[in-house]
């Protein structure tokens, strides 16, 4: 046998030995990246449900519509698009004059952020809005407790 | 002036012990001359009075009776207008200095962590301001740029009615926005 035909051979064995190993997770991996995809999409139009409910100043609804974004079922790596998303929607309803619902949005979905960052981002934007309600005292409180994680990195 | 036995029985002590002036001594001297149940009682007094005089050294009070005296002033009523704590304090001067350490100690804690609450309420307080600051800000920025985008829509300038505040859009993979892949969605 030629030293080429040799070469070729072990190639052969090297990709078969290597597809067999890699071939029973691949649906999965094609599962998981579909998945998110999909998640991301039905979030970016429920995203878009929310916005138009608030230009239509329904904001009790578009509230329930934003909590739901969030009770979908996200991967850890996809926290920080959600707390971008989290603090968009609660300056939404600040911006509209509802700071009390952005305030309720916030409160309602900090317990799905896992990081100590995500979780003090938070509290500080409570506390921002709640300074802007006027509740000083509330809002010390809320960048308090975001100073407190930053300081000692510790979960509540 | 004669002198009756009353008289001389109230003075027979003040006679006795020297007390008495120039002139009321001999009336009363004369009197005793002259009256003898006044010369009698003078002569009893004046011997008690030797007794004691020549005995007094050896009269020493038994511990007894200090004991007794001193369970009767226990016994007696607390003067008026001075309290327990008072009394004690009083009584105990150690308990005195130690309550006053104990007071300047609790004042030094209290002192120590009102400088620490204070200096914390600063931190924070600069902590705040600095996030509602830069939050300002931003609120400022979004507001000009939405005051921009209603003036884009009312001149019907292309792509004034976008919108990107929406992570999701902005984030798709490069997959997603393949037109075949958006139909199959």
């Amino acid at each position: 046998m030629r030293s080429g035909d040799m070469r070729s051979l072990r190639l052969a064995i090297a990709g078969a030995v290597l597809g067999t190993t890699l071939f029973p997770t691949m649906p999965l991996l094609r599962a998981q990246t579909w998945d998110l995809n999909k998640t991301r999409s039905v979030a970016e139009s429920q995203h878009e449900i929310v916005m138009i409910l608030i230009r239509k100043k329904e904001f009790d609804k578009a509230a329930e519509e934003a909590n739901k974004i969030f009770k979908m079922k996200w991967p850890d790596d996809q926290e920080p698009v959600l707390l971008k998303e989290l603090k968009g929607l609660a300056d939404q309803f600040h911006l509209n004059q509802q700071s009390a619902l952005a305030v309720r949005l916030l409160e309602t979905n900090i317990s799905i952020f896992k990081t100590v960052k995500s979780k003090a981002a938070i509290w500080k934007e409570k506390g921002y809005l709640l300074e802007k309600m006027g509740q000083h005292d509330k809002a010390l409180d809320c960048f308090r407790e975001a100073q407190r994680l930053e300081k000692n990195g510790i979960h509540p | 002036m004669t002198m009756d036995c009353q008289q001389c029985s109230d003075d027979l002590t003040a006679y006795i012990d020297g007390e008495l002036d120039e002139s009321a001594a001999r009336q009363l001297k004369n009197h005793l001359e002259t009256c003898d149940p006044c010369r009698a009682e003078y002569e009893e007094l004046r011997d008690s009075a030797t007794f004691v005089s020549e005995h007094a050294a050896e009269l020493e009070p038994v511990p007894e009776i200090w004991n007794n005296l001193r369970s009767r002033i226990a016994e007696l009523p607390a003067p008026a207008g001075s309290s327990g704590v008072s009394r004690l304090l009083v009584m105990n001067r150690w308990a005195a200095m130690l309550a006053t350490v104990a007071a300047m100690v609790v004042l030094a804690l209290g002192l120590w962590g009102f400088e620490r609450y204070e200096q914390s309420r600063s931190e924070l307080e600069s902590y705040m301001n600095e996030y509602i600051q830069m939050r300002t800000a931003q609120e400022r920025q979004y507001e000009l740029q939405m005051i921009q985008e209603r003036a884009n829509a009312l001149q019907n300038e292309p792509g004034a009615e976008q919108t990107t505040d929406n992570p999701f859009a902005d984030m798709r993979p490069v997959a997603l926005t393949n037109p075949f892949h958006v139909e199959a969605r």
